[in-house]
């Protein structure tokens, strides 16, 4: 199972509980083969269109359906930029957008097909829920969230070729806006303050254990959410971490460090705050890991880093 | 389904006068508007808003009748005055229009605004709004159709052009997309800008099912509209309105510059009767 099957089985739950919900495809029916087997008759193919597919979920969603599209993240959201803001989150309406191939997922399609700039582009539209699930178990709590429970706009993005390792025993409920402490229930303060998304929490944990190796308190967060992100919580890091780091498998321009920078100048409070990401929005070709490492996102380049400064 | 859509052409031409005579009133108050695609649908509008829609004031605000969808949005002082008209939109909110500090009445048509069914503006959007609303009606088994007026010159967008084979794959019998063809668009012919003739021959080759219509003849759009209306199988229809930009205003008629222009108060004077007050 990986995380992309995740929304899914979610689909096929709500479906079968009487929820409306819809599949737009553009040319991208993979991500909904179980769906369309069962419900044929909710599955739409709008072909390699990803603006009219957009306005297509526009207008299911005014008609009182739920769709659900799902592509590679870099079309959807880049071609049809225009069709999210404008048709869906100008208006609040219920469309979740499952965008696929995040990051350097897509390894030697290179920058055409990367997705580094996607949180950036539609993490600055109000309305729209910005979110990254860690691994397959949680990809299912955060879509059954997303899916079920928020009204508007959901942009969910998901990663590929990481680890689809199962946390613990299991992850913690998901609440709006909140990211999942995974170090223990609740934060209690740190000397570092690791949040990480999707697919590098995995990374963020083992950063982490290097830290604690030499007697750095850290805590680390399964960021969840990029946007909205909850001011209470966002107050508790500011004033509870010596240090806090960002790491995300998207560029540093924009993304879940710049977000939670301007969160934290929002609540008066900007702890100092070191961000990891893929220094420019245009990726490079090659193996996932390698790039990773190349980009300064392996666990011993961050570790390093964070030791340099504190 | 068919009610209430007995023809009756003098009602049709007065209730289009006094459309444009709100939109000449509107334009001259607000100092501009897009005058000339407003008046070229004005005939369509109020075919569409008495009786070829199934919408009246009591179901104006429910999502399960006909929807329309004004692609061209540009146009949207010629819809506003059609609701104003058909009491639909009240009249304090129609005096709005271009001359209050904020409203909700913009240039381009918005949801806020009581019975507008899509926000549109950027060109190239309506139509494939217009394929989902079409699709989730026959997913709830809902027997209402979803019409749709672009512009010619929207049809540079090729949003437009990937809707084609989409609405045809899904035998959408219950789109039907209204062209604007007034052969004018913002800075110049359209044949001269981007061409799109032979237009129906190329909707017909996507395999629409394509009507030509004179769209300021009110006994042949009317024929037209109620026989699409009735229609059920297995095509989306698209109807080409031959129509003039600026119809109605000599001044204005088959004009570039009417795209976006204001009206003279010796123009105003001359089709209202007497000056409004500014």
């Amino acid at each position: 199972m990986n995380r992309r099957d995740a929304f899914q089985e979610v689909m096929l739950e709500l479906m079968a509980a009487g929820k409306k919900m819809v599949c737009v495809s553009v040319d991208s029916a993979s991500r909904f083969k179980e769906v369309k087997a069962r419900y044929p008759e909710r599955f739409v193919e709008c072909g390699i269109c990803e603006q009219v597919g957009m306005s297509v979920c526009a207008g299911f969603a005014l008609q009182g359906m739920i769709p659900v599209i799902s592509g590679y993240a870099t079309f959807l959201t880049m071609r049809a930029f225009e069709q999210i803001r404008t048709d869906i989150c100008k208006w609040s309406l219920n469309v979740n957008i499952c965008g696929t191939d995040t990051g350097f997922s897509p390894q030697y399609s290179g920058f055409t097909h990367q997705a580094l700039e996607d949180i950036a582009l539609l993490s600055s539209l109000d309305n729209i829920t910005v979110a990254e699930a860690c691994d397959y178990q949680d990809a299912l709590l955060m879509s059954k969230y997303l899916f079920g429970e928020v009204e508007g706009p959901v942009y969910l993005r998901f990663g590929a070729r990481g680890k689809e390792w199962v946390f613990g025993e299991c992850h913690q409920p998901v609440r709006a806006g909140y990211f999942e402490p995974l170090s223990k229930e609740n934060f209690d303060g740190a000397d570092v303050t690791i949040i990480a998304l999707g697919q590098l929490v995995e990374v963020g944990l083992e950063v982490a254990e290097v830290l604690g190796g030499k007697g750095i308190k850290t805590f680390v967060f399964n960021a969840r959410f990029v946007k909205p992100l909850a001011q209470k919580m966002i107050e508790e890091i500011a004033s509870g971490s010596k240090l806090v780091v960002s790491i995300e498998e998207h560029s540093v321009t924009g993304g879940l460090g710049d977000n939670l920078l301007r969160a934290f100048h929002e609540v008066g409070r900007v702890p100092r705050l070191l961000k990891f990401g893929v220094p420019s929005n245009f990726g490079i070709s090659g193996k996932r890991d390698y790039l990773l490492r190349k980009c300064g996102l392996s666990v011993d380049s961050i570790a390093n880093r964070v030791l340099s400064v504190f | 389904m068919v009610e209430n859509i007995s023809f009756h052409e003098e009602e049709l031409k007065d209730f289009a006068s006094r459309v444009r005579k709100r939109i000449i009133k509107a334009t001259y108050k607000a100092g501009v508007s897009h005058i000339g695609g407003s008046l070229s649908v004005v005939e369509v509008l109020t075919c569409l808003y008495n009786g070829v829609l199934n919408i009246n004031q009591e179901n104006l605000l429910s999502r399960k009748r006909d929807q329309f969808i004004l692609s061209k949005g540009h146009s949207a002082l010629a819809l506003y005055s059609v609701l104003a008209e058909k009491g639909f939109m009240e009249e304090t909110l129609f005096e709005e229009y271009g001359v209050r500090e904020e409203t909700i009445l913009g240039i381009h048509p918005e949801l806020d605004v009581p019975g507008i069914d899509a926000a549109t503006g950027s060109l190239g959007h309506g139509l494939a709004i217009g394929i989902g609303q079409a699709l989730a009606f026959k997913m709830q088994g809902l027997d209402y159709k979803v019409w749709v007026l672009t512009g010619d010159g929207e049809f540079n967008e090729g949003t437009n052009w990937e809707c084609l084979p989409l609405a045809l794959r899904y035998q959408l019998d219950n789109l039907v997309l209204i062209v604007d063809r007034n052969r004018l668009q913002l800075s110049g012919f359209t044949e001269e800008l981007h061409p799109l003739d032979p237009l129906d021959e190329k909707l017909r080759a996507f395999g629409w099912s394509v009507e030509m219509v004179d769209g300021h003849d009110f006994p042949m759009l009317w024929k037209l509209l109620v026989r699409i209306k009735e229609y059920r199988g297995c095509k989306p229809t698209v109807i080409i309105a031959k129509t003039v930009k600026g119809r109605g205003v000599s001044e204005l008629e088959n004009k570039v510059d009417s795209h976006y222009c204001g009206v003279p108060p010796e123009v105003a004077e001359k089709y209202l009767g007497v000056l409004p007050d500014e």
